[in-house]
This record gives structure tokens, sequence and C-alpha cells, in this order.
């Protein structure tokens, strides 16, 4: 046993010594690869929407892959107003602008101010490469103006939630990083890149794969963006054999997973019913936990077949549905975080809100409920967050949008009602209220009433607002709180 | 809002304590016109005053067969007129065994409850040993005491085993959560007498007579103890002589105390000069409904005008209006008087227990009832359920049963729904080896049979489908499906190995 156990140590140590020797130093080449780059941004305050928050400054890695475009993570671009980038060698910044970014893939591909720069980058190439067990070797060009070099090893591909999205994709996790890893930074096998850092922790390391980044880049430079594929329905394991025989599945059919709901955006999301039984999508077979054979990285979840392609294109769903296989054409559709009735996030957008006679209306997103703080999802009161545990991924024609009444800034002409808050409105003068901007076209639907009246959900009071002074409240609200807007409608 | 407001006082943890107190022996003096001082009285009440032991053991809400482990506890009681002993239900609660010790005396007596009001924190208990009251007198209420006037404590406090009195000020006369059942609201009198652990059900004194039992006390805060007034407690007596414990009434609606806007009152047509508050829900089958609706405002109830943050001048206090409705038995009634669209009515409203389907409040003494089919155990929801999550279960309970117990009225769609059911634990088995995802999911149907109480099962789990029982949750899309034959098959042997006594109780 012992002999055994020290023949394994050995196994197991000695091939990625051996890679890393035969491993070269792409310190000197990646100079006229690899950017710093530094974003500017400012985001709006949840409880008061009509004020931007402090500057905040982020550093990012950027890796060239053309000329004058850089490839970088989207995180730390999230409501960027300045991003200006930095070459090895080189004190200047140079200015930088955002030609496509996809918040949900987690990708963002910069463009340079060409004139800024004296010689061209020297663009990178993703190769679609996967060793599992290997060393792998990062580069970035540290703030400091080094380029820096780590290793970490490779140790599984696997379909999970991007790290800024609510999108499952295919990521390269690496384990035992030499050093900590940055958003951007790109990691190399046999000297060739094959991934991009998306996430880290002290003991692993996330990556965007190749294929990913070739995929973006592709999608990127044939305008307009469509964007890829994201799953509109929920999926649960189909191991029981009651449930099987339940649903009338012959017993030669030992595959398939289950669909527990179907959303009403994304891919699917109007070809499948609940009830149905996934067997395969484009002939790739799906195990009872929804996993195929990838033949590369074995088994990866299905969702991995819907985010390859792109938006606008069809799949082929093999599905066993009323006792019955039969095959459905499924439209691919992407989601975009602002179609979600309560979004995920708002990123380079300003969160909407109206101030009408002192009583502050604002649409219910996850952003707005993180302000609960550490564990909000057990603390954001339950009316609320069901609206985003349940149908966040449900928005209809008829409500697009939770609005809700999120507090109350005292004056005398709302006293009774200053406690109020936290409670989603039903109706605005008799109109129920499927977004903001249709609470703006509600205020005149009645012309002969001298007030305006707002209902709400659950068991609350009615609020009633007073049409002939509201211009003088609105005035003293704008003067006591110091609200220059006392609205803001996206008009997308 | 009413109901936020005592909602929110829920969760305000106050503490449930006790008091004691040495008294030096003097001569008997009980005269009800001459009290003299503390020391007198307590020449003539001290044996009067009793320690209170109980060995308690909690039901277990999850695997209801079982019961959790015992515990043992330590209040006070005082001897009131019938040979009877009045402490709070707290000390006696899950009571496997009370016993009752005097002061000066080694002996011990076993006792027994004769009435517990859990909803006011009450209790009455019986000594089968008359003698125990052979040298007892029995003490006498006295009213509502003044603010800022002197109140004695007596009782049995940790840190000794005589008898131990304070004396403080009456600080505040308010309402407030009784936090026994983290649900009732009744009047509450604050005192700065010191009340600690081992005070709980103590008497209150004031002019050689009983103002107040003291029950609990501030965890957050130095020396704010809180005692139950004699209008409570002569309502529990009150209630009590008819044989049984029937509790205070409400009378099933909830109000919003806005009227200070003037186009609200405008809106709702109400006189400028009126003042009330407005009705926001009426619980349905209650007994407000039918006759109250959301949108109406109560101006007066019995004797007794509602300013507009619904309180009204009564025992020349100003309290809640709720205090009408608690100062009634059940099936009494109060006159209400409201405006509807802007016309005044009058009505009755008859107070009665209207109890919601998901009781806020904490039970006692009631088994948990539960029924296992395929290894599943399926119980009720209620508070005690939900508070098996731990310390911090308002956060950590799953997100459905979370906002079911917050919002269980505006999510009931089927009047006939009395309980919401829910699988507690799997006790596993083949038969159930799949059904780990359905745990704390209210059931909706049982093979296309609305379950609205666990009651409900026995005829739905006697049915199949297809040789199937298949099970419906709340806003799960997805069902649970067991094979029922051999679930059938396998029930009583499943039931020895996991050794649970009963199927159901």
């Amino acid at each position: 046993m012992n002999k055994i156990a020290v023949i394994s140590i050995v196994i197991a140590v000695l091939p990625p010594l051996l890679a890393a020797e035969a491993t070269s130093d792409l310190s000197e080449p990646m100079q006229d690869s690899l950017v710093h780059l530094e974003v500017s941004g400012a985001s709006w305050e949840q409880l008061q929407p009509w004020r931007q928050t402090g500057i905040n400054t982020v550093g990012a890695y950027g890796n060239a892959v053309g000329p004058y475009e850089v490839l970088t993570t989207a995180g730390p671009l999230a409501d960027a107003v300045s991003v200006r980038a930095r070459r090895y060698d080189q004190n200047e910044y140079i200015p930088a602008r955002i030609k496509v970014i996809d918040y949900e893939y987690n990708l963002c591909l910069l463009e340079l101010d060409s004139s800024s720069l004296d010689t061209p980058l020297t663009p990178l190439e993703f190769v679609d490469k996967f060793s599992k067990g290997s060393d792998l070797w990062s580069y970035r060009l540290d703030f400091g103006g080094d380029i820096t070099k780590a290793r970490a090893n490779l140790d599984r591909a696997e379909v999970r939630y991007s790290p800024v999205s609510f999108v499952k994709t295919l990521q390269y996790v690496l384990t035992n990083p030499s050093r900590s890893t940055g958003a951007g930074e790109v990691y190399c096998l046999d000297d060739e890149p094959i991934g991009m850092a998306c996430w880290s922790s002290d003991a692993e390391v996330g990556l965007i794969p190749a294929e990913s980044i070739n995929r973006f880049l592709r999608n990127a430079q044939n305008p307009p963006y469509r964007g890829f594929g994201a799953v509109g329905f929920e999926t649960s394991n189909l191991l029981d054999p009651a449930v099987r025989n339940y649903l009338k599945m012959p017993d030669e059919i030992r595959h398939g997973v289950y669909v527990t709901s179907v959303y009403t955006m994304g891919t699917g999301s109007s070809e499948l019913v609940s009830g149905d039984v996934i067997l395969s999508i484009n002939s790739h077979l799906l195990n009872p936990y929804g996993r195929y054979r990838h033949e590369r990285y074995d088994r990866i979840g299905f969702e991995h077949l819907i985010a390859q392609a792109q938006a606008g294109e069809t799949m082929t769903f093999r599905i066993f549905r009323n006792g019955k296989e039969e095959s459905v054409d499924v439209k691919v559709r992407n989601i975009k975080a602002e179609d979600m009735l309560v979004p995920y996030y708002l990123y380079d957008k300003r969160p909407e809100y109206l101030v009408i006679g002192g009583f502050v209306f604002q649409t219910l997103t996850r952003d707005y409920m993180t302000m609960w703080g550490e564990g909000w999802q057990g603390r954001v009161p339950p009316h609320l967050y069901q609206y985003y545990r349940e149908h966040a991924f449900r928005p209809t024609e008829q409500r697009s949008d939770i609005v809700l009444l999120s507090y109350v800034l005292p004056t005398e002409a709302n006293l009774g009602y200053h406690q109020l808050g936290r409670l989603v409105v039903k109706s605005f003068n008799g109109i129920k209220i499927r977004s903001l901007d249709q609470m703006v076209e509600a205020m005149s639907n009645t012309p002969q009433s001298p007030f305006h009246v707002v209902e709400f959900e659950l068991e609350s009071p009615t609020v009633v607002i007073p049409k002939a002074s509201l211009p003088m409240t609105n005035q003293l609200v704008r003067e006591l709180y110091g609200i220059s807007e006392l609205a803001y409608i996206d008009p997308n | 809002m009413t109901a936020f407001i005592k909602r929110n006082a829920a969760v305000l943890s106050a503490v449930l304590v006790a008091a004691a107190a040495i008294c030096p022996a003097q001569t008997l003096r009980p005269d009800p016109d001459d009290p003299g001082t503390i020391a007198d009285f307590l020449t003539t009440y001290e044996k009067s005053v009793a320690m209170i032991m109980t060995v308690r053991q909690d039901f277990d809400y999850v695997t209801p067969w079982k019961k959790l482990p015992m515990s043992r506890g330590v209040g006070t009681g005082f001897v009131i007129d019938g040979h009877r002993i009045l402490t709070n239900a707290h000390n006696v609660a899950n009571a496997r065994y009370i016993e009752v010790i005097k002061q000066y005396e080694a002996r011990r007596y076993p006792a027994k409850v004769e009435f517990v009001g859990h909803d006011c924190d009450l209790a009455l208990l019986t000594v089968d040993d008359a003698s125990f009251f052979n040298d007892t007198v029995p003490l006498s209420f006295g009213s509502l005491p003044q603010v800022n006037s002197t109140v004695h404590t007596c009782g049995f406090p940790v840190g000794g085993r005589q008898l131990s009195i304070t004396e403080g000020v009456v600080s505040r006369i308010e309402y407030g959560t009784y936090s026994h059942t983290q649900a009732h609201t009744h009047i509450i009198v604050q005192t700065d007498a010191a009340i600690n652990p081992g005070n709980s059900g103590g008497p209150v004194l004031q002019d050689g007579k009983v103002v107040g039992v003291a029950f609990q006390g501030l965890q957050s805060a130095d020396n704010i103890g809180y005692m139950i007034p004699t209008t409570v407690i002569d309502h529990f007596l009150n209630d009590v002589k008819s044989g049984t414990y029937d509790g205070f009434g409400t009378t099933g609606f909830t109000t919003f105390d806005g009227l200070h806007n003037p186009a609200y009152k405008a809106y709702l047509g109400v006189p400028a000069e009126a003042t009330g508050v407005v009705v926001t829900e009426v619980v349905r089958g209650g007994t407000a409904e039918g006759i109250l609706q959301k949108g109406d405002v109560l101006t007066r109830i019995d004797d007794f005008n509602i300013d507009n943050d619904g309180m009204i001048r009564i025992y020349g206090l100003r309290l809640e209006y709720a205090e009408a409705i608690d100062r009634k038995q059940l099936g009494e009634t109060v006159e209400i008087e409201f405006y509807r669209d802007g016309k005044p009515k009058t009505a009755k409203l008859q107070v009665a227990l209207n109890a919601p389907v998901l009781a806020w409040a904490r039970q006692y003494d009631q088994e948990p009832k539960y029924r296992i089919y395929a290894g599943l155990t399926f119980v009720t929801v209620s508070r005690n359920f939900l508070e098996s999550w731990g310390r911090n279960w308002p956060s950590e309970i799953p997100f459905s049963l979370r906002y079911l117990f917050m919002h269980a009225n505006y999510l009931i769609d089927d009047p006939n729904r009395r309980e919401f059911v829910v699988i507690s634990e799997i006790l596993p088995d083949e038969v159930n080896a799949y059904a780990g995802g359905f745990k704390n999911q209210v059931v909706e149907t049982v093979n296309g049979m609305a379950i609205n109480a666990l009651a409900d099962l026995q005829l739905a789990f006697d049915t199949d489908i297809d040789g199937y029982w298949i099970v419906r949750f709340m806003n799960n899309d997805s069902p649970m499906i067991i094979d029922a034959q051999k679930a059938r098959r396998g029930h009583d042997d499943l039931l020895r190995r996991y050794h649970v006594p009963t199927a159901s109780n």
C-alpha cells in the first residue's frame, strides 16, 4: 500500500514540473499585447436614484485582439464613464471606448484611440485547447508597468454561473494559483493563450475559454451584435423511476432531464412546457442531470449548447411529451437583464424613478434589494423578494416592471403617509400599472378628479395626492430634499 | 398601520422573567383600608407568594412523535381567592410536573394547571393538598396604577431562594406585545423595579393590593420590566368563571392611521372635523366580514372617539382602540360608528377569536399533529414549526414559508383552507429516495384532491392515480410522484425501522 501511494505521488507531481520546464517565458513577447486598463465610473444611489454615487476607479487587465482592439471582462466596465489604457514601457494613457460589451457573458471589446498609439498592438490569438492537469501561465501588465507571470493548474471545465450575471457559461477552473489573479489576465497553455480570467479565490481561478472568446469576437466583428442563447426554462434531474413510469417513458429511454418550469423569455420559452423531458439538443443526448458528453470536456451542462448558439439561430430539441417522443425547433433567444421583470442589474443605465408630492416611486431591481445588506435574500420583505425569486424571468405584456412606493419624503402635504414604503403599486388613477412610464401616462387619466389615487398590493392603504397643490408640493420637495429632477424614465 | 405595528412589535423580544422578596415576620394586617408599609403587607402575605418549580418538555414540530429534552424552570405565583394560585402561563407552559414551595417551608406541594391563558400569559393553579392554603391569605386586586407611582415587585428571582422584593415606579402604561406568544398585544405597565428571571408570575403591589403580575423585561435595556395590569387579569379571571378559558377576541379587521392627511379624508368623504382610522383589510370569515369593508373610516367604538392615531381615552389614559375590544369577552359586542362613501353608519361587531389560518402566535400545550405516508412526515405550518430553524428563523426559513408566514391571508385562494401542510421530515427509504427537493413546500393537492388541512390527507392518500400518488405543491409546477403500491407495502416496516409509534396522531 505504501509503495503504491509513493509512486502515485511521484506521478502526480512530475508531469506539471516537466511541463513547466517545457514552457517558454512569454513576458517579452507579451509586451506589445497586454495593456493595463483604468476604468472610472459612477452608478446611481438606489434609494436616492437622482444622485450619482462617487466616482470609482478600478484597474483591469486587457489583451490585444486587434491592432487597436483590446479584450477584457465586462464586470469592471460596468457603469464606466471613462476608460484608459496604458501599454508596456509607456507612461501616457490611451483613451479607449467600449465597442461591444456583453454583461451576460462577461466579455468586453474595447477600441483604443489609434492616434494615441505610436505602433499598433500585437494581437493575441486565443486557441481552443484543454489539457486537464496541465500547468497554465498567466501574464498581465501591472499597474506599476511590469509584466508579471503566475502559474496555476488546469483542473476542470464546467458550466457555472457567470460571476457577474444570471447566465450559466462554460468556464475552466484552475487550482493552486501561485498568486492572486485579476479579471482579464490571459492564461497560456504551451505558450498559447487559451482563456482569460473572470474570477478568482485563494484556491481557484475561473477562465473564460478560448471558444467563448472567439465566438464573441466573431459576433462582435459582424454588427449588429446579437448575443448568445440563454436558457428560458428550469430543469430538475430525472432519476426517479416512479416519475419515468408515471410519464410513460419506455424502459429503453434512460436519459433526459425534466422541465420544471418555463419562463416568458429566453431559449425554449415559447416552445417548451413544464413537464416536458428534454432528451437531446442538436443530437446531444442529455443525461438525467441535464449534462451531455462533450468531446473535450467529458460531461458538462446542457446550458453550454445553448450558450454556443447565436440569438436567432434554431436548435432541435428532442423531447418526450404526453407519452411520446417528438422534435421541436427552438429559436435561440438571449435574455437582457433590463428586460427581466426584476432586472438582475442595470449596468450603464440610470434607475427609473418618479417623485410625486414627495412619494418616491421606483422600479424593483436586484440592486435595489441588495440595499438590505449581507444576507439580503433573507431580509428583504418577502412580498418584494418573491417577485425576484419566482417571477424575475417572467415579464408579460401586462406587467414588465414591478413599481413600488419606495418611501415618502415627508412634507405637510403627505402627512399621515410618512411611514409608508416598500409597497407594490397595483393601480394609479384606476389604471393597472405595468411599468413606471405608464404611471406618468396615468397621471392624466382622471382629469375631473381632484386627486391622484394610488392603490397597492396586500392590505395597504390608498394613497391620495391632491392635484391642486401638487406643483407647489413638488417644488417644495425639490428645494427641501435637493432633488433637481423629479423623474427619470428610460426613453428606451 | 395596526397590522404592521403588531408585527414589528413582535420582533422586539421582551424577555420573560420573574421575582420574589424577603419579608421580615411581623403581625398580620389584613385591613384593606390601611395598607401600611410594604413590610407590614409582607408579614401578612409572605406565605401567599410561592415559588413555582416546573419540569417542562416542549414538543418537536418536525418529528412530532418525539419530544424535546426536558428542562426545569422557576417562577413565582400568589394565592388568590378560591384556593387558587395565579401565575404566568409561561411558567407552566408545556409543563410535565409542577410543584409549589412556600417561604420558610421545606415541603413541596404538587400542583396542577386549572386554567391557562397563553394569549395573556396568565394561569391558575390548584394544589391538591388543601393544607397548602392553611396559612395563606388571598391577595386582592387594585386598579391600574398611576404613572410615577411607587410599586413593589415580589417573587423568587435568580440569585437566592428567599422571597425578594424590589421597589420602583410605574414609568409607562401602553399597549405592547406579550412575548410569551410573540403575537398578542394588550396593555402593559412598565416599571423600573428590578424584574429578573424567576420574578415571572409574582405580584406587583401598591397600597397593599396587587396591581399587576410581573412577566417580562426588555433585554436591550437596563431596568425596564413589565407587568400585566389588572384590566387583563380581570378579563382572564372573569373568562374562567364559565369553567373554560376562551381567550381574548378581535373583531377581524386591520386599520391604518393615516387620516392626518386632509386630502385622504376628503377622498374618503369624511367630514373635516371627524377623526378615526381607515380599514385596510377585513379578515375572511371574520366577524367584520360583510359589515366593514376596505376604505371604511372607523370613528367611534363603544363610548370612545377614535383619534387619527387610532387611540381612545380610556381609564384616564390614551390607549389603542383595541382596548375597547380587549375588555370584552368572546361573544360580546362592540358598537362602532364609521363612514362609508361619506355616509355615517353604525354597526355592532361581535368579539370572536377570528383565528387566522396561519397563526402568528406561538402555541403551547397542544401536541402537534402529523401524518406519515411513504416515509414523508406531513405537519401543519405554525410559528412553532418555523421556530425549529433556530434563533434566526425569520431569515433562515425557506423563502416560500417566510412569504407564507407574512402574508398567509393574502395567499389563501380557497375559502376552505384551514391549515397549510408541508413535509417536515423524510424518513429515507427506497420509495421516497427522490423526494428530498419537496421538503418544506406547501402541499396543494394529493391525487387531485385539495389539501386544506392535515386531516384531508387521509382521504386523498386512500386513492391513487394509475398506481401513483401525485402530490402537487404551492408555486411549483413539478409534482412529486410516489409508487403507491410500494409505499403501502413498506409502510409498517418503515415505521418500525425508524421507531415511529404511529403513522398519525
